[in-house]
């Protein structure tokens, strides 16, 4: 049940009406039963891993508890330890085993190859349960913050699997905390028309963005991106660009459905992103951009290895280390990992080289308050995301070398010859998706300053009815879905 | 707050509905199919009909209602869509019988030897896609189409939402009520030129296809819950052109003994045109446009043989001298008025041209600015026929520019220079004519400043037709004086 298809926005009509018909003290209950249905939707067999991952985590957080009643701090704690342990490479076990098994698999054979040892190993043939990278981060944050003492055990079973389960988040977040989340499940959520309202819209933004325009690029990137032999220079450079802005849109749309759902319902989880193609650095860029990933890995990873507080080579190593997993918990190639990778780099190559920009500021008087200057270090950044892209991307290493390699090659012609228009987009979808992808950088920009929903809400009934057609409308009519196109997938309903 | 949200809510689905169904009728692909069933479903002016044609593509080119009306002052609509499955039909009629009360049914069976569920999307749509939203719709839907489609043929823009980078203005201002004298019928003028293969006499019966049986006995109840009475037809054609198809009955004529026998249990008459040929005086060769379809010669003779069955059999009025149904006439003419403008742009003899456009509604033009048409007595002798007397004209002069109006000739000049002619028709249509176009220096014709022009320097011949105000046909003669025509 895809967010963006008709079956989903009735189920979502319907429960949501029943949801507040109901009393207060059931809500939770028919979310959980909700949930489950939404999970199950897409392939009921995998509804198992959801729900051992949480039965692990409800009595390992029980048990942990239990053991801070232990007077004798010392065995208090190593019995902690063991217990978190357990429980969470329990979590990731199952993780691991569907996600990197055949990949550390083959790579081991790979490795040990070269020393002429063959081995064969059986391979592991189920397709990755949906959702599993996120539900199990989320699993894992509440053994922690158990272990931490940020929350208290739930002793709830049907709660804690609400929130393990909870469907506007669970097929590709926003990843929450439990100590952000949990809480929310016990509070009373009155039917307030305007939060409704603003969930709604913020719904059928997400909507917009992800068919009209996302899987409007997508057609164009996927072009180039599957066959990259075929393609020079400015092409690539566009298809690039326009994966660039695919995935934001792609992703951003789906926090945003995910958001207002949860809005409608009455909770508040984390906004994901925060104009990220506007950071002027690399490490901003990740303050910006899957925000409840970043946080996560901070809280839980970055914090605990000693974050930047044990001298520079080892913040060097902690950047890298994070980012590595980053990569990794993406997808199991080498393609992530690299990916992951050079995010880790630019931020460690950024600190080496900030004593000679700062010299090069001095020398030059370079005024670092100008626009052209902000403009400039956006741009820079912007730019090295991209290239990162490239790898995330492309569908192997090779590929990828490819495509860096193709598009070194000045072929301005294909940009006024009409060659633009055969990758795919035709020159009236082409418009559409530039149309598309400046509205969004608009809006984007009013977003710094103002709440655009809030905007709408100051004004007129016939002005705002009339602006909800019209979205509505342009979906229909420019949207890429019906008979004649196949859904394109969330990206990261797939990691 | 609760209530006002949900009250709010509806209202807004509501209004999003109503545009939602008023662009369908935008985005919908225009076929003439759709044209006939809007007029012959929805347009209230029409009077009750005394028949109703159903069936595909077969009743579609097989009877003429112009001809019914014509020969016998029966009313009649042809309903029937090319490759319109059996269950559609039955939801076709039942969308015609909430305007016609008792008329009597004919209904083309050919389809039934469909073997699949359902039949091919684009055919089903070309049927359902044009009926107005209604239960009868809906349950059309759900009846002739797979589940999956439901909602794409329920919301048609689902479907045809794409096609927003080609819409044209026909798509926002389509009026298919510019079609209505046709009544539905469509039949083309060429021949097959070859025999039928198959032999129709074959004895023996099969069972039909699952969901026709299902669908024929639907109609056969329907008439007899409503009153109506049912006539069951099968046009001539080639059962072997259907042998290949894998998703049809391989033994045709079995089927057809089938339906017979169902028919007479019934007591419905079914009228096999296929084994009556030699009676109607058919010839498969020159009658059939190709193995499945009559052509307009062979449609007016099936025509002429059902209209005399059901003057026989049923009590029908004659309308003809009835002034409440003076438009049928009007149609009547115009259908005659198409019929000859269509044989007119499909000849090829100047001979026989020439006589085809004496016609007092047609303007013509002939110019020339090369001196060959002193010399080309094929082509002097023509344009005498037109009555102009280039023949007399023995002066030289390169640039030749005549103009015919109500059958008088309006001006004949012979010139060594460049001639033109204006001629205002009414305020809208303002016709320019010139031996030599500005720019290219050949014969041209302006109809309201678009440019009809023939690249060819000899004799030009512009058709120019008052009552639809178009340009019918814009001809020249290659070297052996056999009319060409630009691609329109």
């Amino acid at each position: 049940m895809q967010f963006t298809s008709l079956i989903f926005i009735m189920f979502f009509l319907i429960i949501s009406t029943i949801y507040f018909i109901i009393p207060n003290k059931y809500r939770w209950f028919w979310l959980l039963i909700c949930s489950y249905l939404f999970y199950m939707s897409s392939d009921p067999k995998y509804v198992i891993f959801i729900a051992a991952s949480t039965i692990i985590i409800y009595f390992s957080g029980l048990l942990i508890e239990n053991a801070n009643k232990i007077s004798n701090e010392k065995k208090s704690i190593q019995i902690k330890k063991i217990l978190v342990i357990a429980s969470i490479s329990s979590n990731l076990g199952i993780l691991f085993l569907f996600k990197y098994y055949n990949f550390f698999n083959t790579s081991l054979a790979r490795v040990l190859n070269i020393f002429g040892i063959s081995i064969h190993m059986p391979t592991f043939r189920y397709l990755l349960p949906l959702g599993i990278s996120f539900y199990t981060l989320q699993a894992l944050s509440y053994i922690i913050d158990v272990y931490r003492k940020d929350v208290v055990a739930e002793k709830n079973l049907g709660k804690l699997a609400l929130f393990v389960s909870f469907f506007p988040q669970v097929v590709a977040g926003p990843i929450e905390k439990s100590k952000n989340m949990l809480h929310q499940f016990d509070e009373k959520h009155v039917f307030d028309y305007y939060r409704v309202k603003n969930g709604l819209l913020l719904m059928l933004w997400g909507t917009f963005v992800k068919i009209v325009v996302s899987d409007r690029l997508a057609i164009l990137v996927n072009t180039v991106y599957d066959n990259p032999n075929n393609y020079k220079g400015f092409s690539i450079l566009i298809a690039t660009v326009f994966f660039t802005f695919q995935i934001y849109l792609d992703f951003m749309s789906y926090s945003d459905i995910a958001r207002g759902a949860a809005e409608v319902l009455g909770f508040n989880i984390t906004n994901n992103f925060k104009q990220p193609y506007l950071a002027n650095s690399i490490k901003e860029f990740w303050s910006r951009w899957h925000i409840s990933l970043t946080s996560w890995f901070k809280d839980y990873l970055y914090f605990p290895l000693g974050g930047n507080r044990r001298g520079k080579l080892r913040t060097y190593y902690n950047i890298m280390i994070i980012f590595l997993v980053s990569g990794l918990w993406h997808g199991a190639t080498f393609n992530f990992i690299i990916w992951g990778g050079l995010h880790g780099f630019y931020q460690i190559a950024a600190y080496l080289l900030k004593p000679l920009k700062d010299k090069a500021i001095t020398t030059f008087k370079i005024r670092t308050k100008a626009f052209s200057f902000k403009f400039f270090q956006v741009l820079i950044t912007f730019m090295l995301v991209n290239f990162a892209w490239i790898f995330f991307k492309a569908k192997s290493f090779l590929s990828a070398i490819t495509l860096i390699k193709n598009s070194f090659y000045f072929n301005p012609w294909t940009l006024l010859d009409g060659s633009i228009f055969k990758l795919g987009l035709d020159s009236k979808d082409f418009l559409v998706a530039i149309v598309g992808i400046v509205l969004v950088i608009i809006v984007d920009l009013i977003h710094r300053k103002r709440n655009l929903r809030i905007l709408l809400s100051k004004q007129n009934i016939i002005f705002r009815w009339t602006t909800y057609i019209v979205v509505v409308l342009i979906i229909l009519v420019l949207g890429m879905y019906g008979p004649g196109y196949s859904m394109q997938q969330f990206i990261y309903s797939q990691f | 707050m609760f209530k006002k949200a949900i009250l709010k809510g509806s209202i807004f689905v509501i209004i999003l509905l109503i545009i939602n169904l008023s662009l369908n009728s935008i985005f919908i692909i225009k076929t003439n199919h759709r044209e006939k069933l809007i007029e012959g479903l929805y347009d209230t002016s029409q009077q009750p009909l005394d028949v109703l044609l159903l069936g595909s593509s077969h009743m579609n080119s097989g009877i003429s209602p112009n001809i019914l009306w014509n020969q016998y002052g029966i009313t009649s609509f042809n309903y029937a869509t090319g490759g319109q499955p059996i269950d559609v039909t039955y939801y076709v009629l039942k969308e015609a019988l909430k305007v016609h009360k008792n008329p009597i049914v004919v209904v083309d069976l050919y389809y039934l030897g469909l073997t699949e569920e359902y039949g091919a999307e684009g055919y089903v749509r070309s049927a359902l896609d044009n009926l107005n939203f209604s239960k009868n719709k809906v349950d059309a839907i759900i009846n002739c189409t797979p589940r999956k489609d439901w909602i794409n043929y329920l919301f048609p823009i689902f479907k045809y939402h794409d096609r927003w980078k080609e819409l044209t203005k026909n798509d926002f201002e389509f009026d298919p009520a510019n079609a209505y004298y046709e009544k539905g019928f469509a039949a083309e003028s060429d021949s097959i030129g070859k025999d039928n293969t198959s032999d129709p006499s074959t004895t023996g019966m099969i069972d039909l296809p699952p969901k026709s049986e299902e669908y024929l006995n639907k109609i056969i109840n329907l008439s007899k819950e409503e009153g109506f009475k049912l006539v069951f037809t099968t046009t001539p054609y080639d059962y072997n052109g259907t042998a290949e198809s894998t998703n049809w009955t391989k033994e045709s004529a079995k089927m057809f003994n089938k339906i017979a026998e169902i028919s007479k249990k019934n007591n419905i008459p079914f009228i096999n045109y296929n084994k009556i040929t030699k009676e109607m005086g058919f010839d498969f060769k020159t009658d059939m446009f190709n193995e499945g379809h009559l052509n307009l010669t062979g449609a007016k003779k099936v025509t002429l043989k059902l209209g005399e069955f059901l003057k026989e059999n049923y009590a029908l009025a004659d309308h003809r001298k009835d002034v409440k149904y003076e438009k049928w006439e009007e149609d009547y003419i115009r259908y005659l008025y198409v019929k000859a403008n269509t044989a007119l742009t499909e000849e090829t003899d100047i001979k026989n041209y020439i006589s085809l456009i004496k016609n007092k509604n047609y303007i013509i033009v002939a110019s020339s600015n090369d001196t060959g048409i002193s010399k080309n007595v094929a082509l002097k002798e023509a344009l005498t026929q037109l009555g102009l007397k280039v023949n007399q004209m023995n002066k030289d002069g390169s640039n030749y520019l005549a103009v015919i109006n109500e059958n008088k000739i309006q001006s004949e000049i012979l010139s060594s220079s460049k001639l033109s002619k204006e001629l205002v028709l009414d305020k809208d249509i303002n016709l320019k004519v010139t031996t030599k176009s500005d720019d290219k220096n050949m014969p041209s014709l302006l109809l309201n400043k678009v440019e009809y022009l023939n690249k060819h320097n000899g004799v030009n011949i512009v058709v120019f037709d008052k009552l639809s105000n178009e340009v019918l046909d814009n001809i020249y003669l290659d070297s052996k004086n056999k009319i060409k025509r630009e691609v329109k």
